[in-house]
């Protein structure tokens, strides 16, 4: 017995090692909450200081540059932003006029503002570790009020949820990766579906053939599924296809986000009742 | 004690480039695998145990910060050091062209392991057009990574130990 045992132990260890590997990825898959193990609670809270430490010095390079030595494009600068000014000005004039309107509408419809999220500033610190994927860590963690599932936003509309957290840190799922799935509406016409990832963009799936979905409508949350709120922007319709056959069309969506520029975002934290 | 400190440090040393630093120098989305090529060279120089762990915990350092699901790559790598180490026993390990070229065909098997692995486990379908348009550009920046890797290799050990350690001296003469 020892002697088989010793005359196959390459092949018994190797085995061995990749059953373990194979039990603990699958254990993985399978939790629910709390998928943040000690493990990578360890090593995130090892290389913590490493992150935030090279952000900062690569701003502050980056900054003493733009600000002190590269002062070619000032001048220009300075007098396409006062013109700009001017042109904002003279808009934000006719926007305060809209949102009083607005205000007024509201309240004939008793419509209730369900948007009033507690939103917490994140930077961006380190992006995913391979090619294949599309996921972010953020400089805030479990000690700021952030938990897994909770969704992220920029200005432009969502860039994604929490899947890991730590005190001081956060991974974030892009809505760009293949494995992220949202509920989501046409908002024109209210057409429903999911918008998956695909690496680089979306695709708006289980859409009906009959469903009047054209080029250029823009996509928002569902509020479906539990994460994001109703009515945030996800991105705009850039292709549709309808075959002879088959039940669903196949929609393209261009994400509202720039996810190559993803610097600072926004953690909704919770919902108002 | 001290070569386990070592390695900690060089793996983290190594992701820290890998998610920090390399992204803001390539081009969007594109970054080579470093902890990747460390797992061919354990293929080619350790033992099967010894070997094995150290790639478990590689590719276990890599889930912390790539993915959806912690796991996928500690068996990934894993497996392709189980791979490496079958064949290295048949290849000359003294050539320096060796590394370069198994740089290229583990990013390869990595690809087709990894969707193997969300087929059968997880959802893959949503998988494979990303997989396969990075496969190739990011074998090809491995490749290179390896050649840099290979002059960075300790001299004085090259000189001890003979084997893979010569790639290094081939390629600097």
């Amino acid at each position: 017995m020892f002697d088989l045992l010793r005359k196959y132990r390459t092949v018994l260890l190797a085995a061995a090692m990749v059953l373990a590997a194979l039990l603990l990825y699958s254990q993985n898959l399978r939790r629910a909450e709390e998928r943040t193990n000690p493990f990578e609670r360890l090593i995130l809270q090892v290389m913590a200081p490493a992150q935030t430490g090279l952000k900062t010095a690569i701003d502050r390079i980056v900054g003493t540059w733009d600000r002190y030595l590269w002062l070619v494009d000032s001048e220009a600068d300075n007098l396409r932003l006062t013109e700009e000014n001017r042109r904002l000005r003279s808009e934000l004039g006719t926007l305060e006029e809209l949102r009083l309107t607005n205000e007024r509408l509201r309240k004939l419809l008793d419509f209730r503002d369900r948007q009033a999220l507690t939103a917490l500033p994140a930077q961006v610190i380190t992006e995913d570790a391979t090619s294949w994927f599309r996921t972010v860590m953020i400089d805030k963690g479990s000690n700021a009020g952030i938990r897994e599932g909770m969704p992220v936003v920029v200005a432009e509309g969502v860039a994604g949820r929490i899947i890991r957290t730590t005190p001081n840190q956060a991974r974030v799922l892009l809505i760009t990766d293949a494995s992220s799935a949202i509920a989501t509406l046409i908002q024109r016409n209210r057409s429903r579906g999911v918008c998956r990832g695909s690496g680089t963009g979306l695709t708006f799936e289980f859409a009906l053939r009959e469903e009047d979905i054209e080029v250029g409508d823009q996509v928002i949350t569902s509020g479906n599924g539990g994460v994001f709120p109703k009515g945030l922007p996800i991105g705009t319709v850039v292709r549709v296809e309808r075959e002879e056959y088959g039940l669903f069309q196949q929609v393209e969506v261009a994400p509202a986000v720039d996810f190559s520029r993803l610097e600072e975002v926004l953690v909704l934290l919770e919902q108002s009742p | 004690m001290k070569r386990v400190a070592a390695f900690f440090l060089l793996s983290l040393l190594l992701l820290f480039l890998q998610v920090a630093v390399l992204p803001r120098l390539l081009p969007d989305h594109l970054k080579p695998d470093l902890l990747l090529l460390v797992v061919a060279y354990l293929g080619l120089t350790q033992d099967w145990l010894r070997g094995g762990l150290c790639s478990w915990y590689l590719g276990s350092l890599e889930d912390v910060f790539a993915g959806s699901d912690f796991g996928l790559f500690g068996i990934t790598f894993l497996l392709i050091f189980l791979l490496v180490k079958t064949g290295a026993g048949r290849f000359n390990t003294e050539s320096p062209l060796l590394l370069l070229l198994l740089a290229f065909f583990v990013t390869m098997v990595k690809g087709v392991l990894l969707s193997a692995l969300l087929l059968l486990f997880a959802d893959a379908g949503r998988q494979w057009p990303l997989l396969l348009h990075v496969l190739l550009p990011e074998a090809l920046l491995n490749t290179l990574f390896a050649l840099l890797f290979l002059r960075c290799l300790p001299r004085r050990r090259a000189e001890r130990r003979g084997g893979l350690s010569n790639l290094s001296r081939g390629l600097s003469l």
